[in-house]
């Protein structure tokens, strides 16, 4: 039995709840304990106003972890980079924690490095064996590990690719490489404008598209919205039809391991997977 | 352009920026560039808006332009960090245009989507609220509700941050 401290984000209670309820059906069935605290903005969207301001959200997240003596587990690629920067930069900077403390102390907390920040893929790709596979899911699926669990390399990374990969081979989808399958979803641009957005996500689809995959997994709510709501309006906007259904990774794995699509929150998906996977099932 | 106008930006040209940005952090390397173009080669955004150019951008602040501050051309990177890992120099562009971002704030210029996005988290800790609607609906599901954050603890975090100044309006560009 392991266990670890679920940090939520911004998005995912906003707007992809299927990650989270999917997340948790997966880790309940692998005996992963997920316990919750009360955490604020990981710090990903201060770090262009003020870098200092963003590690402080950080630290004062994984000092929850450190206080409950756990390790700190996130769904999202922004808050799984976000956190595991910080984290890497105050372990290895004394001058750094010293300041960041400074400002912890105030608040009653202290950064000691006693944590660890993963990605909920890393997990899951640990302890997922071939036995607890209850049913095939033959699908053509493309992998979209997205920017953040990879890059910046000089701080994260678990081999989310290859991870990603065997992930839905073991379900028994065949994965599908397609161009630039290594690129940003083109999400983080919604802020300045949606067709900035739309316009990244149609190049990813369409890449997707020319090389026949019929479903797309993601392992970010960033990228999920991208390849899945934003995929709807560029169909709308561009009049073409890309055909690709869009889905966590926990949501494909949930169905392999014989939960049921309302289990999983696969209802909630724009680009309406269900169908797709009940014909699937093998 | 013509000479008389490119004379003009010259005599703009502030010599301390590089130093400046040297000083923050992620600015460190910005000396290092030799200008290949790798950067602006790798990024998704260049590739549908010939407008953001980083490579572009970091010549600007090298040459000690002050116009990189004044743009909203830095913020538009998608921060996907693939530039970081190509680049031969290891100059870290995501960083540098971060440090630029940053240097913007202290003088008081920031877009407002960028300054909604952080009144938000200054307030409520988070970047949307979660309602009572919202913990319904994951209730619904069969999800633990949000707890709200606690709003006096982010206030005093962020007491006295270059971040309470730029969210209070107080690093307003005179």
């Amino acid at each position: 039995m392991s266990e670890y401290l679920y940090f939520p984000g911004c998005n995912i209670p906003y707007r992809e709840n299927q990650y989270e309820l999917s997340a948790r059906a997966v880790a309940k069935k692998l005996g992963v304990e997920l316990r919750g605290a009360n955490f604020i903005c990981c710090g990903l969207n201060i770090e262009p106003i003020d870098e200092f301001a963003s590690l402080l959200f950080s630290a004062r997240n994984i000092a929850l972890a450190e206080e409950q003596e756990l390790p700190l587990v996130a769904l999202c690629n922004g808050c799984y980079k976000t956190l595991r920067v910080a984290d890497r930069k105050l372990k290895k900077d004394e001058r750094l924690r010293a300041r960041v403390n400074e400002k912890l102390a105030e608040i009653g907390r202290e950064y000691r490095g006693r944590s660890e920040v993963y990605h909920f893929l890393d997990v899951v790709s640990s302890e997922l064996k071939p036995e607890h596979i209850v049913r095939k899911v033959e699908l053509r699926v493309a992998p979209f590990t997205g920017c953040h669990s990879t890059r910046p390399s000089e701080y994260v990374g678990f081999g989310a690719e290859e991870k990603l990969r065997e992930l839905i081979r073991l379900c028994g989808a065949k994965v599908v490489r397609y161009t630039d399958m290594d690129k940003c979803c083109g999400a983080p641009l919604l802020a300045l404008g949606e067709e900035l957005g739309v316009s990244i996500a149609r190049q990813r689809l369409l890449s997707m598209k020319a090389r026949g995959a019929e479903a797309a997994v993601t392992m970010c709510p960033f990228c999920q919205v991208s390849l899945d709501t934003l995929q709807v309006k560029a169909e709308q906007e561009f009049g073409e039809r890309y055909g690709i259904a869009s889905m966590y990774i926990t949501q494909l794995i949930g169905i392999a391991l014989g939960l049921k699509p309302e289990e999983l929150g696969l209802g909630e998906n724009k680009t309406k997977p269900e169908a797709l996977l009940k014909g699937a099932l093998r | 352009m013509s000479m008389e106008k490119l004379e003009l930006r010259y005599r703009q040209v502030d010599s301390s920026l590089v130093k400046k940005l040297k000083q923050m952090p992620g600015g460190e390397a910005v000396g290092r560039c030799y200008q290949c173009g790798t950067c602006t080669a790798s990024c998704v955004v260049n590739a549908i808006l010939d407008d953001f150019n980083p490579r572009r951008v970091i010549r600007m602040a090298v040459l000690g332009m002050r116009e990189v501050l004044e743009s909203v051309e830095p913020w538009y990177c998608a921060v996907c960090y693939m530039c970081t890992e190509r680049c031969p120099r290891d100059v870290k562009p995501v960083s540098v245009l971060m440090a630029v971002k940053n240097l913007s704030c202290i003088e008081g210029r920031v877009p407002q989507a960028f300054r909604n996005i952080n009144e938000n988290i200054a307030r409520i800790g988070r970047l949307f609220e979660i309602d009572d609607f919202t913990n319904f609906m994951r209730e619904d599901m069969g999800l633990p509700p949000i707890e709200p954050s606690d709003t006096e603890e982010v206030a005093k975090l962020i007491a006295g941050t270059e971040f309470e100044r730029v969210v209070k309006g107080e690093a307003e560009n005179e």
